[in-house]
């Protein structure tokens, strides 16, 4: 195997790759001129551009050895049509049919053969992983077999040529899929990481120099101030920062930079903080541990859930219909417990349809035109939704790729799962059900050549057979 | 002249794998009457065809002439079954099964010619004993 | 590469399509003479011009290299910059294929409906949609809570058997990592399901059923069906799919008797069959003996579908008798499929011996085999006779024998 796959503009070389190189050949690729050459010459030129594409980390012998000139292929049977008639018509007459071909789309269509060619290949592990988008290429999914991230039947497999058997399940190493398929780290990631790595390091040297008294004291002053700076704040009014910010973080505009999208992550995740200590959570949530912080700010919102439903229930029925100036009013006559609450009920409704515009906008939810009295609903489910991502979503600087994950520029022009894969991303695993096969007008294996290509490389390989 | 029921080596380098055969023992001390041995061998008619023993004086008794009639690995009078010392992890199992489940090593065996060497005299070397011994209650 | 580096100096007639290649590099530089136009066709040494080539003017602007890659990779940048920059975030609910990005350049606000491309020249390649979530979720829901057959949720979600089968071990296995904790690539499910296009579950039953995933009953083309025959056959012979298969494999035409009997009863014949493997007829002697190839109505994965269909045209109007003697069928393929199993299960055991002595950490098991003539030939080489033979050359070194792993039990 050469040790590496060169994309060269020069020349167009399709590879199995999301690179953008690969992307801009893809657009000029070309079908090749098949007028005044040789039959051979055309399938040379065939075979050569198929096998850049096609398993060029296998080599030539190796793959004339894998190569078999049986193609598979189904065609989809109708038990309605199977049940119609019992196949008589076809042999009726002269022989030919009674009828003149239905005009069916299956019938009509021809199955292209030639475009198996390279079915064989996809058996291999690396080109499966490649397949199921859990590498960026062919040659990065090969890597990671052999560096032992890739189980099948939960079994470490090193051997990229590994050919998977019908029902055999591979599993990428989640972190690594991450790093393969997200956006790589800017300058200003990895020295945030740096600095990040080099203060853990202080800290675990003091750590060991000065022992555990000390660390307890560090922690200590740093909650006070919070706590003090909290107590100022009123509740509504950190809601009402929360959902502001998660609205930000919830809308999908693409135009916001990444850098000032983590901006707003940030200060999201310390007004959740902040809320939490304020309310009296215990020492542990203000830790990192992220998933203890969701549970215990998805208790604190249920509770405050319940309270605001309480309050809209009369509300329903007055102002089911008003506009969205009345809101603020009627909300002040129904809250006449303090006036403290009621300036805060106001000043929560006033982003409260805000908010929906901006959602109305982005997500279109039919549910809420309808009825107003959900609102505050649907602003949990807003900050809920952001909560959630926060925690699946993370900043975190030790990963190896541009935290909050985002996928890698140009993948999607290449996102596609064939379907003799069925695949978990949850999990990074994926099962390989059978071999590919053709059917009428279709062809499972993925390439990016026409079927004069195809059928040239299949000439090429059945000449020495 | 004694005939044994052994393990003969088969597979690679740390793969392990015997076929369990039927064959001459593998030496012995014919020698009672030392003018008389080459008569006993040529009348030997349970070697294999075509083979020659090899004969090998042992010097600390020189009375005694060990008699190399086969060697481990070459061809049996016949191939009853086959051993893989190497256990297998079970597999389909569900969690909690997999958990109480033993390993297991693969004997194949065909029982009723070992019951028939075993009646004719062949002798079982040691490690044939204890994989016999483990099929005795059906071999009865 | 030959043209890599070039040190002659490259004549004016060149000079026009380059500067016509990149418009925003004639911003510095006055073209009065041909000096001038050299300097400009120098400044393009560096190896990674950025996308912009303004900036790469004052880079290295005496270096004597000339790459011939250069205009290439402007042009290239240029793209990715203009036409390419579509590529380069995905649209959340659509593909974002070379083909897509033109046909909504060219028609703007057509809404895409089929398949999508990936390739532009490979139209027999489609991006086919995977199960969504939600989708996933229910079937593992049907089959593994519900307890439903795996045969019966196939038809019902219209995915394919295997397909059924593999997402409710993934889904196990999902559940199983959730419950330990282990971190899951959840934006990354996210933004796949975004890019690709994925089948919904549906609210009705009867949607799910007219909008199925996937073909479930697809008749894999069999190797005798290659060849094309030449059957001569009388007109007045009603000539069927049967017979048909029969002259694939080369088997004698039936008898007037068996095609009453078939026409008479067509289902009941492909259930036998279904049923009792065995009971297919064989042609060839000795070694050659194969059973002869069946029709489609036998072959594909859900025969019962047919007889169904049939009782449907029979009857349309007795919707719900034709619904319980469909579950009758499918109820009685099943018990079928799961007697077969628990016998083949039950042969295999009595095959075996397992001994756990008392003392050992080990479980033996013990398989019994025959040595006979029969199965070891008259060589004493035969396959079917225990034990690893004699006198075969083992050529597991040589070249060309697969030397890795080819299967992994789980």
């Amino acid at each position: 195997m050469r040790n590496r796959a060169t994309t060269p503009l020069r020349q167009v070389k399709i590879r199995q790759s999301w690179s953008k190189y690969n992307l801009y050949n893809l657009t000029r690729l070309r079908n090749p001129v098949v007028g005044n050459r040789t039959f051979f010459q055309q399938k040379w030129t065939a075979k050569s551009m198929a096998r850049k594409y096609h398993g060029e980390q296998v080599r030539e012998s190796q793959w004339e050895r894998m190569f078999s000139r049986r193609l598979r292929t189904v065609v989809p049977m109708s038990p309605w049509k199977l049940a119609e008639d019992d196949g008589s018509g076809m042999a009726a007459g002269r022989g030919a049919g009674l009828e003149l071909p239905s005009k069916d789309s299956n019938y009509t269509r021809e199955t292209p053969y030639t475009t198996m060619t390279f079915a064989p290949l996809e058996r291999r592990l690396d080109v499966a992983i490649f397949r199921a988008l859990f590498a960026s290429s062919a040659r990065q999914a090969r890597q990671f077999v052999v560096h032992g991230a890739v189980t099948v039947n939960g079994k470490k497999m090193r051997y990229p040529g590994y050919l998977l058997n019908p029902g055999d399940m591979f599993q990428v190493d989640p972190e690594r899929v991450m790093f393969a398929t997200g956006a790589p780290k800017d300058k200003f990631d990895r020295r945030e990481a740096r600095i990040e790595r080099k203060k853990a390091e202080e800290k675990k040297e003091a750590e060991g120099e000065e022992g555990t008294a000390e660390e307890s004291k560090e922690s200590e002053p740093e909650a006070e101030p919070k706590e003090n700076e909290s107590e100022k704040l009123d509740t509504r009014k950190t809601l009402q920062g929360l959902l502001s910010q998660a609205k930000n973080l919830i809308s999908k505009d693409k135009n916001v930079l990444p850098a000032k999208r983590k901006q707003e992550l940030r200060g999201f995740q310390k007004a959740v903080r902040r809320v939490m200590s304020r309310s009296g959570a215990s020492q542990s949530v203000l830790t990192d541990n992220l998933e203890d912080q969701f549970s215990e700010l998805m208790t604190l919102l249920k509770a405050k859930k319940a309270e605001t439903k309480g309050e809209k229930a009369p509300k329903e029925s007055k102002e089911s219909k008003k506009t969205d100036s009345d809101s603020p009013a009627a909300s002040e006559s129904k809250d006449t417990k303090d006036a403290e609450a009621t300036d805060a009920a106001a000043s929560e409704n006033k982003p409260t349809e805000a908010l929906t515009e901006a959602f109305r906008k982005a997500a279109e939810n039919p549910e809420e035109e309808v009825d107003t009295s959900e609102l505050t609903e649907e602003e949990f489910e807003v900050l809920k939704r952001a909560l959630v991502q926060m925690r699946d979503n993370p900043i975190d600087s030790s990963k190896p790729y541009a935290t909050p994950w985002r996928p890698r520029d140009y993948m999607s022009a290449f996102a596609f799962i064939p379907r003799y894969l069925e695949v978990n991303q949850n999990i990074c695993a994926a099962v390989y059900l059978r071999h590919p096969v053709a059917r009428p007008g279709y062809s499972e294996v993925p390439t990016p050549f026409s079927e004069t290509v195809s059928t040239g490389a299949y000439h090429w390989y059945l000449r020495r057979r | 002249m004694v005939v044994r029921i052994r393990l003969s080596r088969f597979g690679n380098r740390h793969q392990t794998f015997y076929n369990i055969v039927v064959s001459q023992a593998r030496y012995g001390s014919p020698c009672v009457h030392g003018l008389r041995l080459w008569l006993d061998w040529s009348s030997e008619a349970c070697l294999p065809e075509g083979r020659q023993p090899s004969m090998k004086r042992n010097w600390a008794d020189p009375k005694l002439v060990e008699v190399y009639r086969s060697a481990r690995d070459s061809k049996p009078l016949e191939v009853i079954g086959t051993f893989n010392p190497y256990p297998q992890r079970p597999t389909n199992l569900s969690d909690e099964e997999a958990r109480n489940a033993r390993p297991y090593k693969d004997i194949s065996l065909d029982k009723s010619r070992a019951k028939y060497w075993l009646g004719v005299g062949a002798q079982p070397s040691d490690t044939v004993w204890r994989i016999l011994s483990l099929v005795r209650s059906e071999m009865g | 590469m030959p043209r890599r580096i070039h040190s002659q100096i490259v004549p004016n007639s060149l000079l026009p399509c380059r500067s016509s290649s990149s418009p925003a590099s004639s911003s510095g530089i006055a073209f009065s003479s041909p000096s001038c136009g050299l300097l400009h066709n120098l400044s393009y040494s560096r190896p990674f011009a950025s996308p912009l080539p303004a900036n790469s003017q004052t880079s290295r602007p005496f270096s004597s290299t000339q790459t011939a890659q250069t205009r290439l990779r402007q042009d290239m940048f240029a793209w990715l910059s203009s036409e390419g920059a579509e590529f380069k975030n995905h649209v959340p609910g659509s593909t974002n294929y070379i083909s897509d990005v033109k046909a909504r350049a060219k028609y703007p606000d057509m809404v895409l409906r089929g398949p999508s491309r990936p390739f532009p020249l490979n139209p027999n390649f489609v991006s086919e949609s995977v199960l969504s979530e939600e989708l996933r979720n229910e079937i593992y829901e049907r089959v593994v809570v519900k307890k439903q057959s795996v045969r019966a949720v196939s038809v019902e979600m219209g995915v394919d058997m295997r397909r059924v089968a593999a997402v409710c071990r993934l889904v196990e296995m999902e559940k199983r990592w959730r419950q330990q904790g282990k971190p899951l690539a959840l934006p990354y499910a996210r933004a796949v399901h975004e890019m690709i296009p994925t089948t919904p579950l549906y609210e009705k039953p009867s949607d799910q059923r007219n909008n199925p995933h996937e073909s479930i009953n697809d008749l894999p083309v069999h190797r005798l069906t290659d060849a094309q025959i030449f059957y001569p056959v009388s007109e007045s012979r009603h000539f069927t799919r049967v017979d048909a298969s029969r002259v694939f494999s080369a088997a004698p035409a039936t008898t007037r008797e068996q095609d009453a009997k078939q026409a008479a009863d067509p289902s009941e014949i492909v259930n036998n069959i279904n049923r009792h493997s065995s009971s297919i007829e064989t042609v060839g002697k000795g070694d050659e003996e194969q059973p002869i190839l069946q029709s489609a109505d036998v072959r594909i994965p859900h025969p019962y579908l047919i007889a169904h269909e049939r009782r449907r045209m029979a009857n349309p109007q007795e919707h719900r008798e034709n619904r319980k003697a469909y579950e009758e069928r499918l109820k009685e393929v099943e018990a079928a499929e799961e007697e077969h199993k628990r016998y083949a299960r039950e042969r295999r055991e009595r095959r075996l011996t397992r001994v756990q002595p008392e003392d050992s950490r080990f479980e033996f098991r013990i398989k019994d085999v025959v040595v006979s003539k029969e199965t070891t030939g008259p060589d004493g080489r035969g396959a079917r006779a225990p034990g690893r033979r004699y006198g075969v050359p083992s050529s597991d070194r040589k070249k060309g024998q697969v030397k890795i792993p080819t299967k992994v039990e789980v």
